[in-house]
């Protein structure tokens, strides 16, 4: 008796609690070839390759696509999603179709925008009964290009619009800090190698006091090797993805077609880690005119930074360079996939509240 | 006069005389012209519309599509502005050489150390900029995004796969970084 008093007292202060609508809490990080969300009240962080291939639709039934991630539009043009549309792209040999390009929203597809909304809105998830609070990541100017940022940060503003999300754009550089530098009170250098640019953001004390891009990553890695050795990016994406070592090289691959592709990238590499260094000394030199009193840890993160001997290659590079500033170690992100979208997550439970 | 209409979101087209535009976008042509442009937009696989003329759309030139292009005319407003910038730049490096300046920045620098001053560093770079111009910006950028409608479209299972969150307590995180910021 005495227990059945209290499951029911538990019940109404249950029914009173779902009336106040819940405030939850999202991260989005909007990049060129993952999409990435986290959310406060899940333990797992979901991630989708953020490409597309349309098929043609008089030449594939639905019924074949059975085990395969698509989404039909009103007209009935098929587009197969995420980790499929990569798979199918790289057996047809065809390239798949990127919403984004050199980590901007891409003007060439025109179906990019709606099939993005479809992903992002399986990614966020359910958020019937709740107020729903979202930074998003964008990337800054970049200093090598002339295009700029807006019009991406405003098509992503207007995607969350459209799935009712109240909405914040967050530098992905300063996203990184806010997830690895928590021991050093949010100082630090982060940069994150992503496949369509470097984002670079050097913060004191949770402030950004400079923070820029440059347009070549991961993609431009890719896109220089495909062009070298005359073959379609997205299949030298894969070869990277699976068999790229820095540290053991390429010569230790027994595939001999592989291991040219391998030779190439590692060039390519050394070339990216070179550029993005000499960037930032040079805008170092240009803007920042104070050294702050502590040597701040330089963060590397981003789907580029994978392979494995990257941070090395870092290391043994900087190590070259005379710097204008102090740096108190090199380190890489817990995980450099998601390190963006959990940093952008602490960002909104910051502004927003529990 | 006809008047041409591209629904479709999401591309960027040249329109002569106009400069580039973002679809979706009305706008009337001459007749002589309606065939070689109608043909041009069907051969990039741009569907489109045939109207009749509508005064309130973008009428186009009817600049012949060969005849040289004008040069730009360079206004007094952008040769001050480079002009402005030039000295700008020239001062910069002339008082940046400057010994004395160097030994003010010097001090400047001390005095930042031993914390009897306080660091520039927490200004906002946005604040400085002018927010009348900022938000005008913002209007006018508003009407190239593309509208989203998704409404008619379905997805036939999910897409993503899942990582744990490394970080267990988030909370704790974000309270750091707001008394930081304070």
């Amino acid at each position: 008796m005495e227990n059945e008093i209290i499951v029911q007292k538990e019940n109404v202060q249950q029914v009173k609690e779902e009336k106040k609508p819940k405030n939850l809490c999202i991260g989005l990080d909007c990049g060129t070839m993952n999409l990435c969300c986290a959310r406060n009240d899940s333990p797992d962080i979901k991630i989708t390759r953020n490409v597309f291939l349309q098929v043609n639709k008089d030449e594939v039934q639905l019924s074949e696509l059975t085990d395969i991630n698509y989404v039909k539009s009103e007209d009935g043009e098929i587009f197969i999603i995420g980790e499929d549309a990569f798979k199918f792209a790289n057996i047809f040999g065809k390239e798949v179709s990127r919403p984004m390009e050199n980590g901007l929203i891409s003007a060439k597809e025109i179906y990019a925008i709606d099939v993005l909304t479809m992903m992002i809105k399986d990614l966020i998830g359910d958020i019937k009964d709740v107020e729903a609070y979202c930074s998003y990541s964008v990337p800054a100017e970049a200093i090598d290009e002339s295009r700029s940022v807006t019009y991406h940060e405003k098509v992503f503003g207007r995607i969350l619009n459209s799935l009712g999300v109240n909405h914040t754009p967050v530098n992905e550089g300063a996203a990184i800090i806010y997830s690895e530098c928590q021991a050093e009170k949010f100082s630090g250098i982060g940069i994150s190698f992503g496949a369509g640019m470097a984002n670079c953001c050097i913060m004191y004390k949770g402030i950004e006091v400079v923070k820029f891009s440059t347009a070549r990553s991961g993609d431009w890695i890719d896109r220089s090797v495909a062009e070298s050795l005359n073959m379609v990016q997205n299949r030298v994406t894969s070869t990277k993805e699976k068999n790229l070592d820095l540290t053991l090289g390429y010569s230790a691959n027994p595939n001999k077609k592989i291991r040219r592709v391998l030779e190439a990238l590692e060039y390519y590499y050394n070339s990216l880690v070179n550029y993005t260094i000499k960037q930032i000394i040079e805008k170092f030199e240009e803007e920042v005119d104070i050294e702050p009193d502590i040597s701040l840890p330089i963060i590397i993160s981003g789907g580029t930074s994978l392979p494995n001997g990257f941070l090395e290659l870092f290391k043994t590079t900087i190590s070259k360079y005379e710097l204008p500033f102090e740096y108190s170690e090199v380190r890489r992100a817990k995980n450099p996939l998601t390190a963006v979208a959990q940093g952008l997550l602490i960002k909104t439970i910051s502004d927003v509240g529990k | 006069m006809k008047q041409i209409y591209i629904k479709t979101a999401g591309y960027l087209v040249h329109l002569h005389g106009y400069g580039s535009a973002r679809t979706p976008v009305r706008f009337n042509i001459k007749e002589k012209h309606l065939d070689r442009i109608t043909k041009q937009l069907k051969a990039e696989g741009i569907q489109f519309e045939l109207g009749d003329y509508d005064e309130n759309v973008l009428t186009l030139n009817d600049t012949p599509i060969n005849k040289k292009v004008e040069k730009p005319v360079v206004t007094n407003e952008i040769d001050m502005k480079m002009l402005s910038k030039i000295i700008k730049k020239v001062l910069s490096e002339v008082v940046s050489n400057d010994p004395t300046i160097q030994n003010i920045n010097e001090k400047i620098e001390k005095l930042i150390k031993s914390e009897k001053i306080t660091s520039p560093l927490e200004e906002d770079e946005s604040a400085k900029k002018p927010k009348k111009k900022k938000e005008k910006q913002e209007e006018v950028e508003e009407d190239f995004i593309p509208g989203i409608d998704i409404d008619e479209m379905k997805m036939s299972k999910r897409s993503s796969f899942r990582i744990e969150q490394l970080e267990s307590n988030l909370n704790e995180a974000a309270d750091m970084l707001s008394k930081v910021r304070k």
